[in-house]
Formats: structure tokens, C-alpha cells, sequence
């Protein structure tokens, strides 16, 4: 099941709690992984941008985002992603508290790739990153990136 | 009673007509030349109608009916027949002239146009007169009702004319004076003055053409009656010349025979029919000349002998005495000397004269009685019909007289009498003559025939011309006269219209509420109303014929100084003819206000701008509280949003670390329960529980404010029965087992949004189970009930009831009546219920349910707007 290489996930989440529970499940999930963590909007977008210090970083394989981020919200993020040619065929999950029909429809319209409501009991990050795993990095099939292609 | 009052005068006005058409007959008693009560007939059918013919029959028959009793002297039962007839006559005649006539209202009874007239006078004078004329003397003539002398042709005609003479002139003035109201006072009196002044004329001729007929007709009737009373008296004359000449015929031969006496007779009398015997007498004593007492044959002389009645003087000899008697005739003779006569009165019309001379030996007669008894030759006696002596003098018709023979008697009595005349005879002279020493008076008494002979043409064309000369010139007057009236009718309606409208006009403008302001083409004030002036603080005439701009309109809307050129006001210089809008105007103490106006030009007919006419309205306060109004809006709208957008982002942020919190402690609970002791993992579980209905709150909370800010979700129609059914699958275990004791009644299809609806009855039926005293089985229904205009929805269940006093209050948010821990939830299911149900535009409440439980009820409209009328529509608060 492992992949050959670790696969890269970038975590959009201001929220340290949710970055821990996130982290743990990953760490007990079967997958080598590669977990890296933007604090806000404007982060994200300069890690995906490869601007200064990311300049020799190759880009994610995933993408979990939060949607309400600091300075730039993770509504803006997922719409300058999806309309960034060389950003676009990156799989884009929400993982966010919000389970507003409106929010379920705009990010889907925005061309998100899945929309994950964050769990309330012990268990739940489990389960879905358990799910993650096993459609996105052993079913699905994902684009390959060279690092610093734009 | 109105057709009983208007019956009697039709009544009233046929018989007095009538009765003066009577009087114009000429003759009296004969056909009237002018049959005043056609007109009064025909205006009365045309004025009122059919209800005018009781009157017309009723009338007719009285006028009538004495005429065929005592003129005509028909008897009772051929008169009321005879009057019958009329009558009929005259119902049919008015039924005929309305239906020909066909006036569509009373206006075209007024007379004012020639087809009017024309209508009236043909159809209705002319025309229904010759039907009702040719009616009444075929009734008349040929039922026999009428005078002999009448025959069927003379009858209808003079009827006729008379009936339409009379319809001509009459019936227009009769329809003018009452038919209409629209005819003025003034066309009245002078037509029907003309109207007067033309009868009274003719009237007048007609008196005098009367009179003179009349007085012509008396004086030939007495010629006649003169010439032949003489050739009466000669007729006598000659009776006693031929008895006498019996005298001279026996005095040539003593020994006369019977034979020779016979062919004398004969001779003598041959052509005096009127003789019936002749006698010639001797006295006793030269019996030898007895034989010549002498009849004349009876046969011949058509006298039956024996029954004839001899008088002789003043006594009456029966047959029986004729011969007896004579010895005393004789005497009688002697006595007076002189020629006897005596009236021998026979049956029936016919009646006898005895003439009787004595003959004496000398020439003379002799003076004493002595001498004229010794002297007495012989009498000769003749008896004549004395019918045929007159009738044989007459040299007229003998229809010309009825006529009677009275014997008079000394003082002028009367003895006897011979013939009839009528009772009140229209005309009759007297004559005496003295027969044989009585004296004889004749009354000649002018038959109707010689009356009708006699009549006068001459005043019958008089009224007859002289009513058509009068209905040509009604006809004139009556036109000339309505075009005078319909011009000053109309000069009339138009001066009211006028008066009317200028009052009305200055009445808006008095009391109007609204400014009104006039401005010649100079843009000066002509016209300024109470409300203008006082809204300006100008009076009228200070406003008047100065610059209404410059007064009232310095300024624009913003308050800035504007020309003349751009004035509203002054629509000289505008494109439009027609302004209307919202600007600033100052009073005349310097402040301002805002008015809605609207300006428009008067123009002339050849299309040159006379001014125009401002109507204004102060607006200000208006104009104040509205923007007063938005700001309050403003305020509000902007308050409740922020107050939405805190709880929505209250709740949402409150479930952040609430989760966390759960999160870390499901963590340690999972992580570190073999680290823990007994106490350790009762405070995890609490802290557990704690946060998991915390988060019930939150989400519950969330829910209640979505349902603000999703107010346009649409509706479709939602079948309720179904709804329900996929409901109950939804639901917890609890209500799963229970599911055999829900029992979903009929429930309607109804127009709402189907996934609210849903968690509406999600919630009752959820309660419904849940409220329940433990250890009994939930008995839960659903039923529904048309209302008409809307469905009402109840869910009864069998739980522990609401008291009353909580029964607004569980609807409240949070509100809850049990601690969690005997019924678990949010407080929140019966807020949100309400919520959609009134989302809905219905009502949720709740009841009692007997012997134990509640019934919760909420209503549904069967029409409503298709999208759900949320309260206000909140910000778009997506929960992030």
C-alpha cells in the first residue's frame, strides 16, 4: 500500500489544535507522508507560489484547507488556486468546522476536489485521514509535479 | 286612483265636447259636423294610453244613449245596443290611432316637428277616424240603430269628417298644453291663444251662417205652409161649389132619376177624388123626391156605409142615426141658413167631412125659419176624406209636413182632433180655417226629411273649412313656435350648464386642497386660490399680475439662485406642455418648503400659449418623515445584521474550541484510560457529555439563525403523508421501535419547502415520542383538516402533557421544562418549529389532549408566495 515516495501534503489551518490532531492521524496512518503547514491565506499561497523561501520546494500533492484563515480567506485561496493553470491540477480538500449548504456549494462551484466537515469526537481525524489515504494516495491517480516548474 | 282621476276628467272633457258637438248638429239632433270628443279621445290615448279607454267607452255611451231613447225613440234595449256599438266603435278607434300614431315617449307628443304633426294628423285624425267612422255607421245603418233617412255612405262620411276635422284642429292643442312638460309656458299661451282667436271666429260665422240659415229656412217653410193652407181652403171651396151645383141640377128638373143623379154626380165630382158619397135630400113632405135621397155607390165611392160617424154641429150621429138624423141636420140647416159642416171621425188615419148646403126655391134665402122650411127645395150633402182634401191640396211633397186637424170649439178649446205630430216638433206653423160654421185650426209640422232637405251646407262648410283653415294654421304655429322654444330650451340648458359648472369650478377651486395658481403667458398671477395664498402667506391680490417667479420660485431645489429661463413655472421656455415634479418654493416671510407640482399650458384654439396652471402641495413634512423613515430602516436593518452576524459567528466560533475540547478529551479518554483512575474517567465522561450537548446548543442555535438567513428558499408542492413516512426513517432508534404506534393519517399535498417542512415534523414527531412518562408505549398521530383556506396539521401524542402556564413559553429558544438528563435535547426544537411554521405563514400551537398528552397544531395556507416569507433576510453568513 505505502507509495514509493513520501506523499506531500500541504495543511492550511491556523488552528495549532487542529495542526496536532491533524499531524497524529497522519502519523498513524499508513502513508509516508510529508506534512508541511501554512499558518494563513497568504502563506499558503506563497508556499504553492514557491516565493522566497520555498523557492526550490516542489509542490504539494494535496492540499487540505481550512476555510477560515487569516489575512487571506480560504475561499480566496481555493478560487487563486483553481485559477492558476500551473496551481489548478493540485486536489484541493476542505477541511473546515462549517457544515453550511452555502459553503458546500461555493467551494464545489469553486472547484473543490472533496469537503470534509472536522469531527467532533477522539476518532474522527482518524477515520478521515484513514480515508484520505486510502482514495487520494492508494486508489486515486494524481498529477506528478517537477519542483519549481513555473 | 291616478288612472281613476285621469279616466274621470277624460270623462268630463268627452261629455261637455259632446254636448257642444250636439249643439253644433244641423239640424238639431242630426250627425254633427264636428265631433269634438274624437279629439279629446285621441289626445287621451296618446297622453295616457291604453288606461285612457275605459273613459273613451264610458263616455261615448252616456253621449250617445239618450239620443237613440228620445230623438230616435229606439227603445231601451235597441238604444243600449245602438250606444254599445259606439262605444266599441270608439275603443277601436283610439286603439287604432295610438298604434298608428306609436309616440316612443311623451317629447314626441310636443308638437315641434312636421313629422310629429304629420303622424298626428294623418294617422291618428284622418286615418283611425275613417276605420272608427266606417265602424260605427255600419253598426249604425245596418243593425238598424240609426234614422231611416241615413244610409250607410252619407253616414260614414260625415262621420268621418267630423272625427277628423275635429282630431286636426283639436287634438294638437289638447297635446300641447298637456302632454308635455317640455313644452315652455310661452308656446303655450300662444298657441293656444291663436288657437282661441281662430274658433272664436269661427265660431262666430258659424252662429251667423246659422242664424241666417235658419231664419231662410223658417220663411220658406211658411210660404209653403201659406200657399198651401189657401189651396186647402180652395179645395174646400170647390167641394161646396159642386154640392151646390146638386142645387141648380134639381132645380132644371123636378123628376131627377137615380141613373141621372148618379152620371151628374159623377160629372161633378169625377175628378174630386176625395169625395166619398153624395147625397141629395128633399124634405119629407115631396115624398115623390124621396127616391133621390141618393148614395153614391159605396164601392165607387169607398165609404162603408153603416159605420161611419156623422157630426154635425157639436153632436155626434152614429151610422145608425145617418139617416135618422137627418131631419134634424135639416133643422140645424134651416136654423142657421146657411152651409153645415161636420167632421165624421173614421178609424185609424182616416177621418170625414160632412158638407152640407140647403137648397131654397127663391134665389135668396129666406130670413125667417117659417119661410125657409116652406122654402126648402132639398139639401145636398157630401162626404169627403179629409186626409185626401189636404193631401190633394198640398202642392208640395207630402213628406214636407206632419200635420193635425183640431176642431175648435167656442173659447178655442179643442173638440177633436185628426193626426199625430212629434211631442217637441223642431218646427210647426198654425192655421185656422173656418169649415161650414166651425173653425178648424191645422198645425203643420216641418218633417226631418224637409228639415234635412232645408239643412245648411252653408254652416257646416263654415265649420268644416273653417277647422281645417285652423288646423293648417295650429300646424303652423305649433312649428314656428317649437323652433322658438327648442332654441330657448336649449339657451336655457346651456346658461344652467354654464352656471352649473362655473359654480362648481369656483367651488374646487375654493375649497381645493391643493394650491392652484394661474399665470398669464407673462408669467404673471391671474388667479390664485385660498389654499395657494395661504401656503404662500400672500393674498390672492397680492400675487396677481406680478412676476409669480421672481415671488415664489428664486431658488432651485439645492437652494440655488435659478433663472427665469429654467423655471418650471413659466412653460414658455420648457419643450413640454406639461411639467410635473418635486422643487423648492419660498414663502412670503423668506422660508422655504418643498412641494409636488404640476404645471401645464393652456392653450387658444389656434394653439398660442395663454399662461398656464400650477397645482402644488406642500410636501415637506412628507418629505421629512420619509427620510426619517429610511434612516430608522437603515438603522434597523443594519442593527438586526450585525446582531445576526454576532450569533451566527458567536456560535460558530463557540464551536471551535468547543470541538478541540472534545477532540483532546476523547484523546485522553482513549489514549490514557489505562493511565487513569476510576474518578479520572467519570470527570472525562462528563466532560464529554458536557461538551457533546454544548454542541447540541451550537448546532441547534446555528439552525435557528439559518432559518433567517435562508429566507428565499423555494417552495414545491410537498405531499405531507410522504414527507412524513421518510421522516419517521430518519428518526433515532426510539422512534424506530415505537413506529408501529404512529399512525400517519390522510395528509394533503401542500405548497412549502420540503426539507423544513421535514425538520418540522421530524421535531413533533421526535417530541411526541420522547415526552413520554416512563414505561409507557407512545401512541403518536398525525391527522389533518381542511379549513378552507388553509390545512391545519395535528400531531397528538399520548405523552405528559404541557400545563398551561408553559405552553407559550416552551416555544421560547432554550426554553426547557425538564432537566437534561430525564428528556435529553437543546431547548431549541419547538423555537425552530414555530419558526418554520410561521415561515410558512401559518400558526403552531398547542392543547391539551384528553385523557393525557398534547396536540400540537400548525396551519398551512393552501396559496402562498413561492418563495418562504422569511423574516428579514439576514447577510449571507456562511459558517466558516
Amino acid at each position: 500500500m505505502k507509495t514509493p515516495r513520501s506523499a506531500k501534503i500541504l495543511l492550511v489551518e491556523d488552528n495549532s489544535g487542529d495542526e496536532f490532531l491533524v499531524r497524529d492521524a497522519f502519523e498513524r496512518g499508513r502513508v509516508r507522508h510529508d506534512l508541511e503547514v501554512a499558518r494563513d491565506g497568504e502563506a499558503a499561497l506563497e508556499r504553492l507560489r514557491c516565493i522566497g523561501e520555498h523557492a526550490e520546494k516542489p509542490l504539494p500533492d494535496l492540499i487540505l484547507l481550512d476555510l477560515n484563515l487569516p489575512k487571506i480567506d480560504g475561499r480566496d485561496v481555493l478560487k487563486t488556486v483553481k485559477g492558476d493553470n500551473s496551481l489548478a491540477n493540485i486536489p484541493v480538500l476542505i477541511l473546515t468546522t462549517s457544515s453550511s449548504q452555502l459553503d458546500i456549494k461555493n467551494c464545489y462551484a469553486l472547484h473543490a476536489n472533496a469537503y470534509l466537515t472536522k469531527p467532533f469526537d477522539a476518532l474522527g481525524y482518524e477515520e478521515i485521514v484513514d480515508a484520505v489515504e486510502s482514495f487520494w494516495f492508494a486508489t486515486a491517480v494524481l498529477p506528478s509535479h517537477s519542483p519549481g516548474s513555473h | 286612483m291616478r288612472d281613476l282621476k285621469a279616466n274621470s276628467i277624460i270623462l268630463i272633457a268627452y261629455l261637455i265636447s259632446g254636448a257642444a258637438s250636439f249643439l253644433l248638429a244641423i239640424p238639431p239632433g242630426f250627425l254633427a259636423p264636428v265631433w269634438l270628443p274624437g279629439a279629446i279621445g285621441l289626445a287621451a290615448v296618446l297622453i295616457i294610453g291604453y288606461r285612457a279607454l275605459p273613459a273613451i267607452a264610458l263616455g261615448m255611451f252616456i253621449l250617445t244613449l239618450p239620443y237613440g231613447l228620445y230623438a230616435l225613440d229606439a227603445g231601451l234595449i235597441r238604444s243600449l245596443a245602438g250606444s254599445l256599438g259606439l262605444a266599441a266603435a270608439a275603443v277601436l278607434q283610439a286603439v287604432i290611432a295610438k298604434r298608428l300614431v306609436h309616440p316612443d315617449n311623451r317629447s314626441d307628443l310636443a308638437m315641434e316637428t312636421g313629422l310629429q304633426l304629420f303622424r298626428l294628423i294623418g294617422y291618428g285624425a284622418i286615418l283611425a277616424s275613417l276605420c272608427g267612422a266606417a265602424l260605427a255607421s255600419a253598426w249604425l245603418v245596418f243593425g238598424g240603430f240609426a234614422p231611416p233617412q241615413l244610409d250607410f255612405t252619407t253616414a260614414m262620411l260625415r262621420n268621418w269628417a267630423g272625427n277628423a276635422v275635429a282630431g286636426a284642429a283639436l287634438t294638437p292643442i289638447i297635446l300641447l298644453l298637456f302632454a308635455s312638460k317640455r313644452v315652455s309656458r310661452t308656446r303655450k299661451r300662444i298657441v293656444a291663444l291663436a288657437f282661441a282667436l281662430l274658433c272664436s271666429i269661427g265660431i262666430g260665422l258659424f252662429c251667423l251662417a246659422r242664424v241666417n240659415a235658419i231664419e231662410r229656412r223658417d220663411e220658406l217653410f211658411n210660404a209653403q205652409v201659406t200657399e198651401d193652407h189657401i189651396a186647402v181652403q180652395e179645395r174646400l171651396n170647390g167641394a161646396r161649389r159642386r154640392l151646390e151645383s146638386l142645387e141648380g141640377f134639381f132645380a132644371a128638373s123636378q123628376d131627377v132619376t137615380n141613373d141621372e143623379f148618379l152620371t151628374f154626380v159623377d160629372i161633378a165630382f169625377g175628378q174630386f177624388d176625395s169625395v166619398s158619397s153624395v147625397h141629395w135630400l128633399v124634405p119629407e113632405e115631396s115624398g115623390s123626391r124621396s127616391n133621390h135621397v141618393v148614395l153614391a155607390p159605396a164601392d165607387a165611392l169607398q165609404l162603408e156605409p153603416g159605420r161611419a160617424i156623422m157630426v154635425a154641429a157639436e153632436r155626434n150621429l152614429v151610422s145608425d142615426y145617418y139617416f135618422a138624423g137627418l131631419p134634424r141636420l135639416v133643422d140645424d140647416l134651416l136654423a142657421s141658413g146657411l152651409l153645415a159642416a161636420s167632421a165624421l171621425h173614421g178609424e185609424g188615419d182616416q177621418a170625414w167631412l160632412a158638407l152640407a148646403i140647403p137648397a131654397f126655391s127663391g134665389r135668396r134665402v129666406p130670413e125667417s125659419l117659417a119661410e125657409r122650411r116652406e122654402d126648402l127645395q132639398g139639401v145636398a150633402i157630401g162626404i169627403f176624406r179629409i186626409d185626401v182634401i189636404l193631401t190633394r191640396a198640398f202642392q208640395h211633397e207630402r213628406s214636407v209636413y206632419n200635420y193635425r186637424v183640431s176642431g175648435l170649439g167656442s173659447g178655442g178649446s179643442t173638440i177633436w182632433t185628426f193626426g199625430t205630430v212629434p211631442d217637441e216638433p223642431g218646427l210647426m206653423t198654425s192655421r185656422e180655417l173656418p169649415v161650414g160654421g166651425q173653425l178648424w185650426r191645422i198645425d203643420y209640422v216641418a218633417t226631418d226629411r224637409f228639415l234635412a232637405a232645408q239643412q245648411d251646407w252653408v254652416s257646416w262648410a263654415v265649420i268644416v273649412v273653417g277647422l281645417c283653415f285652423v288646423s293648417v294654421l295650429n300646424a303652423l304655429a305649433l312649428l314656428s313656435t317649437a323652433r322658438t322654444d327648442l332654441v330657448q330650451r336649449l339657451v336655457d340648458e346651456k346658461t344652467a350648464e354654464t352656471l352649473t359648472l362655473s359654480r362648481n369650478l369656483s367651488l374646487i377651486l375654493e375649497h381645493a386642497a391643493d394650491a392652484i395658481i394661474g399665470l398669464d403667458a407673462e408669467g404673471h398671477g391671474v388667479l390664485v386660490n385660498p389654499a395657494a395664498a395661504k401656503l404662500l402667506g400672500y393674498e390672492p391680490e397680492e400675487m396677481t399680475r406680478r412676476d409669480v417667479h421672481d415671488l415664489i420660485h428664486p431658488v432651485d431645489m439645492e437652494g440655488r439662485p435659478h433663472g427665469r429661463d429654467t423655471c418650471p413655472l413659466v412653460l414658455r421656455s420648457q419643450a413640454s406642455d406639461q411639467y410635473s415634479g418635486i422643487d423648492r418654493f419660498r414663502r412670503r416671510d423668506g422660508s422655504d418648503f418643498f412641494a409636488e407640482f404640476s404645471t401645464e399650458v393652456i392653450r387658444d384654439s389656434d394653439g398660442r400659449s395663454l399662461g398656464d396652471v400650477t397645482i402644488m402641495r406642500d410636501i415637506t413634512e412628507r418629505l421629512e418623515v420619509e427620510a426619517d423613515k429610511e434612516r430608522f430602516i437603515e438603522r434597523l436593518t443594519r442593527a438586526n445584521e450585525e446582531l445576526e452576524r454576532f450569533a451566527f459567528v458567536a456560535s460558530h466560533d463557540l464551536q471551535e474550541p468547543l470541538r478541540l475540547i472534545s477532540n483532546f478529551t476523547g484523546l485522553l479518554a482513549s489514549r490514557y484510560n489505562d493511565k487513569l483512575d476510576e474518578t479520572g474517567r467519570t470527570y472525562i465522561h462528563h466532560t464529554l457529555n458536557a461538551t457533546s450537548r454544548m454542541q447540541t446548543l451550537i448546532t441547534d442555535l446555528l439552525a435557528y439563525g439559518r432559518l433567517n438567513s435562508d429566507a428565499d428558499i423555494m417552495k414545491s408542492d410537498v405531499d405531507l403523508a410522504q414527507l412524513a413516512s421518510s421522516t419517521l426513517d430518519t428518526l433515532g432508534p426510539s422512534v424506530q421501535a415505537a413506529r408501529d404506534h404512529i399512525r400517519i393519517g390522510a395528509l394533503p399535498v401542500v405548497r412549502g419547502n420540503s426539507a423544513r417542512l421535514g425538520q418540522l415534523l421530524q421535531n413533533l414527531i421526535g417530541n411526541a415520542v420522547k415526552f413520554q412518562p416512563a414505561g409507557q408505549e407512545p401512541e403518536v398521530a398525525l391527522e389533518a383538516r381542511d379549513l378552507g383556506n388553509s390545512w391545519e396539521i395535528a400531531v397528538i401524542d399520548n405523552g405528559i402533557g404541557i400545563r398551561r402556564e408553559y405552553r407559550e413559553q416552551i416555544f421560547m429558544p432554550f426554553k426547557r421544562l425538564h432537566s437534561p438528563d430525564s428528556y435529553p435535547g437543546s431547548g431549541m426544537g419547538l423555537a425552530i418549529c414555530r419558526k418554520i411554521v410561521e415561515s410558512h405563514g401559518g400558526v403552531l400551537t398547542v392543547s391539551d389532549h384528553q385523557p393525557g398528552g398534547s396536540i400540537f397544531r400548525f396551519t398551512l395556507p393552501k396559496s402562498g408566495p413561492d418563495s418562504l416569507s422569511g423574516t428579514d433576510s439576514g447577510p449571507d453568513n456562511p459558517i466558516q
